[in-house]
């Protein structure tokens, strides 16, 4: 466990079936680090048990050092492991700049009492998060819909929304969870841009699921391979991809 | 024997047998040693603002007649069972009380929306029933030969009687009626309007509000227009003491009068100041009178529960809840050692002005099971007590 | 002259069914949990105060002061007690659960304060203006003062602070709040507490104009109306469908009959249900919450 993200053995069991079975992986720190694998392989199992929607039947999960077994969601985020989702979860009554707004709650430095007296620290910090939000909607190219409702967005747009609102929180590390499905060719590059961007620029650490090949291929510095809920694979997109395992596997032999 | 002369022969036989039982002398529920007396009432629900009063002021008096050495030397006993404010509660209840408890008499139900419903089931049970407190003029009117009610006066009579007052005492000409939606509300106004039709000075306005409304300036606007001389307000506490703060507030300086719900211990203060010299109907002495048998009973009262005292009581159902325990044990002790429910109830017949000391006296005759016919005006004074203005009119 | 002593009566009246729609809808679109014992929430302060002064003596302002603690507390009982851990049953049981919250209350404190309705003393003296001929009480600019106010506050904390902004997400989406760092059961717990201390100030402003009784509470069935009018999401429809209510009430009582005034404004309510199903105020032109 030398990562900064690190699955130790971990199994998930539901009942009989094993849906995860003794999966080790170590993100390392300003990583792009991918886990792929066919439909069924595991993978949201494995996103869902690092973000503590399940529990981990065997083994163990550490975070920057501390297991993250049993810790809520939103104290996953606090931690600085922010996720996002394949159908993205966004305010969609909001605005453009709301939701990312609301993604540095846990990051605000005065109270209630204060918000409701509009102490001056309290407008201060209002002035320093409209600033941020300002940055963060420039990263992600979405400056000028920033009054737009998120729902009126289209669906490559409310990705980057969802990034933007995941980078709020000031994370080490985010978890996307395929962040490229149903984009088109040109939107998948921008894509691309903005992971090295978040790698290369603010360092941040990514652990990457998805289908979309050319995004995988096209920004991981490391690739985990998983089928039946075991790792068959590991190592650089070369390396995996003349893996004689994974090519079997998404051949289907 | 075919089958229509069996059916005659049977029909004939248990018509025999019909006639014959007003001769069975029934004693259910008296022993020896003891008369086992049944509650009905709401103790829950909207109408526990009578029930609540008419089970604790009964079972005062029958604690206290124990104590006193019980009647013909038996003690009382007493169930209660709560009709949560529900007819068809009231009716299971009461079948309870007849059927399993073997109850001698039955004190109760407290409210018309429950007692009404319930009527046909206490006529055709046999078993006598003292109404102590609602005053639905359907229970006496026709007469039902095991029902009657002492204390309070049926919203007909009462109906007349304001009418009266404010006509022939008052001398005045302009009456509005201000009512409840319900049944209590249309019997009382339809008797003032009646009444007030025959005097030939028809209400100049008659406007209706629910037991639940919070607001009523239309109702008051309306009757503004009408530029009456009185407003007769005809139903529960809460909604007219909304009323008449509304009244006096839309600028209306008529004279205000309440029907008897709103003899209520906490009324004034409810309306606040607007409220002085707003008058009500009281069926007997006030619960606060300093006269002797209501001074006693009050202090008897606050010492047996002193919970309830601290609300304010004893408040009028307290009262006439006392008031009809007590009719039930004079009858008892008219009708001497070998009771049953027949010369129970004759002896009942009989009472010809008796006083419980604390409600009005009852008359009642093998013709009449309505006890009171007389009605007294009280008025809120400048401190927000309460004061019975002296004389009493007589309802007919 | 009486239409503007209709405007004059109606709106306050009309305040007050926004008030109990305000707490209703806040808690609908706080936890999705449709209160049916808020208004009994609102008596149960009311008789606080009553029982603070009348049998502790403590001063009027005092009383009001521990009332509204004691509600904030008694709705934080409520979420971390009843509906916290019913979270996860079906919707129905959470709400037959309110319906006993509000049973219980209402026939606990006729048991222990009595069935009589209990006198409640005003905010302010009450007095009546003569203003030109339209009568209007002090009870009644409190009632609209204080009730616009709140909700202005209301509307502001969610628009403008990041509280505020918390709850809305949270409300809109429980997964994605909880990912930027927001505990779902910490505003499920605010929204209990922000509802109940408003159920503590309109048991103030009501009490003296209501007649407290334990059975105050069945305002909250006029209150659900005006929150339907307003379209049940928006804080300011749930005022604003208040007042209208209070409006066409007094105005169909006035010009049609008494009688059918509730006939009116119920008919009013399925025509809105049915041709505005969004009601005044609906979702698509203001945020939820």
């Amino acid at each position: 466990m030398s990562g900064l993200l690190s699955l130790c053995d971990v199994t998930v069991r539901f009942g009989g079936l094993v849906a995860v079975n003794n999966v080790s992986i170590d993100v390392q720190e300003g990583m792009i680090h991918s886990l792929i694998g066919p439909n069924g392989a595991g993978k949201t199992t494995i996103i869902n048990t690092v973000t503590g929607v399940y529990a981990p039947t065997e083994g163990a999960i550490y975070f920057d050092g501390l297991p993250l077994a049993g810790v809520p969601p939103n104290q996953i985020c606090r931690r600085g492991l922010t996720r996002t989702f394949q159908n993205t979860e966004l305010f969609g009554e909001m605005t453009v700049a709301d939701n990312v707004r609301v993604g540095m709650h846990s990051t605000a430095e005065y109270g209630i009492v204060s918000a409701i007296l509009a102490s001056r620290r309290c407008r201060a910090t209002e002035a320093k998060i409209s600033e941020k939000v300002a940055e963060l909607l420039d990263i992600v190219n979405l400056t000028d819909q920033r009054g737009t409702a998120a729902r009126a967005l289209p669906l490559a747009k409310m990705r980057r929304l969802e990034l933007a609102r995941a980078l709020a929180a000031n994370p080490k590390m985010l978890l996307l969870d395929e962040p490229a499905a149903g984009l088109r060719a040109s939107e998948i590059e921008e894509m691309n841009a903005t992971l090295l961007m978040l790698r290369d620029k603010l360092k941040i650490a990514i652990l990457l699921v998805d289908h979309v090949m050319p995004v995988v291929m096209g920004v991981s510095d490391r690739i985990t391979v998983v089928n039946f809920g075991q790792k068959i694979a590991e190592g650089t997109p070369k390396d995996v991809q003349s893996n004689p395992a994974v090519i079997a596997a998404y051949l289907g032999h | 024997m075919n089958l229509r002369t069996f059916l005659k022969t049977a029909l004939a036989g248990s018509l025999a047998l019909a006639t014959a039982l007003p001769a069975y002398a029934d004693s259910t529920g008296i022993t020896p040693t003891s008369i086992k007396i049944g509650f009905i009432g709401s103790l829950t629900g909207p109408a526990a603002i009578w029930g609540s009063g008419n089970l604790a002021g009964a079972v005062l008096a029958f604690e206290q007649q124990n104590e006193a050495g019980g009647i013909n030397g038996r003690k009382f006993e007493w169930v209660s069972i709560d009709d949560e404010s529900s007819a068809p509660k009231g009716i299971a209840g009461f079948n309870k009380l007849v059927q399993t408890e073997q109850v001698f008499a039955v004190i109760g139900p407290s409210a018309s929306a429950v007692g009404v419903p319930m009527k046909s089931v206490l006529a055709s049970s046999g078993v006598p029933v003292i109404i102590p407190s609602f005053s639905s003029p359907d229970m006496t009117e026709p007469l039902i030969k095991n029902v009657f009610r002492t204390g309070t006066l049926n919203d007909r009579m009462q109906g007349r009687a304001i009418a009266d007052y404010l006509v022939q005492i008052l001398k005045l000409d302009r009456v509005a009626i201000m009512r409840q939606s319900d049944q209590y509300g249309a019997t009382g106004a339809g008797a003032i309007t009646d009444r007030l039709k025959e005097l030939g000075k028809a209400p100049v306005a008659v406007e209706t509000f629910n037991a639940s409304d919070t607001d009523l300036t239309s109702q008051v606007l309306h009757l503004r227009g009408a530029d009456p001389q009185a407003i007769v307000i005809y139903g529960y506490p809460a909604p007219s003491a909304i009323a008449t703060r509304q009244i006096r507030e839309l600028g209306i300086k008529s004279e205000i009068i309440g029907s008897s719900a709103t003899s209520n211990q906490n009324y004034p203060e409810m309306v606040g100041k607007v409220g002085i010299g707003v008058k009500f109907v009281a069926v007997g002495d006030l619960p606060e009178s300093d006269d002797k048998p209501m001074a006693d009973f009050r202090a008897a009262f606050q010492k047996r529960y002193p919970d309830l005292a601290r609300q304010g009581r004893p408040a009028t159902s307290d009262v006439t809840g006392y008031g009809a325990a007590k009719n039930v044990i004079e009858a008892l002790r008219r009708a001497g050692k070998d009771v049953t429910r027949e010369n129970f109830m004759a002896a009942l017949e009989t009472f010809d002005g008796y006083s419980s000391g604390v409600t009005m006296p009852t008359y009642l005759s093998p013709t009449r099971h309505e006890g009171n016919s007389q009605m007294r005006i009280a008025i809120i004074t400048p401190e927000l007590t309460r004061e019975i203005l002296p004389g009493a009119i007589d309802a007919k | 002259m009486d239409i503007l002593q209709i405007v004059a009566n109606g709106v306050p009246a009309g305040m007050m069914y926004g008030l109990v729609a305000l707490g209703i809808v806040l808690i609908h679109n706080g936890t999705n949990v449709v209160h049916f014992g808020y208004g009994e929430q609102i008596t149960l302060s009311a008789y606080i105060v009553v029982v603070l002064q009348v049998i502790f003596h403590v001063p009027f302002w005092l009383a009001c002061l521990v009332s509204i603690v004691l509600s904030a507390l008694f709705g934080l009982a409520i979420y971390l007690g009843i509906l916290g851990p019913l979270r996860r049953t079906p919707l129905i049981v959470q709400i037959i659960a309110t319906l006993a919250i509000g049973l219980g209350i209402r026939e606990g404190l006729r048991a222990f304060m009595g069935p009589d309705p209990w006198p409640f003393p005003a905010i302010v003296a009450n007095k009546v203006y003569d203003v030109h001929g339209v009568f209007i009480t002090t009870a009644n600019i409190v009632v609209v003062t204080v009730s616009i106010a709140i909700a202005a506050l209301l509307f502001l904390f969610f628009r403008l602070s990041r509280y505020g902004h918390a709850i809305l997400a949270a409300c809109e989406s429980p997964r994605g709040a909880s990912i930027v760092g927001i505990s779902v059961k910490q505003v499920s717990a605010a929204i209990w507490v922000l509802a109940s201390v408003l159920a503590a100030v309109a048991a103030l402003l009501m009490a003296p104009v209501l007649t407290l009784s334990p059975d105050m509470g069945l305002i909250a069935i006029k209150g659900f109306c005006a929150a339907i009018l307003g379209g049940f999401v928006s804080l300011p429809g749930a005022i604003v469908g208040g007042v209208l209510l209070g409006l066409i009430e007094t105005a169909a009582g006035y010009y049609i009959s008494t009688a059918t005034k509730d006939m009116v404004a119920y008919g009013a309510l399925i025509a809105m249900v049915i041709f505005m199903p969004q009601g005044l105020l609906g979702k698509r032109q203001i945020k939820k919450v």
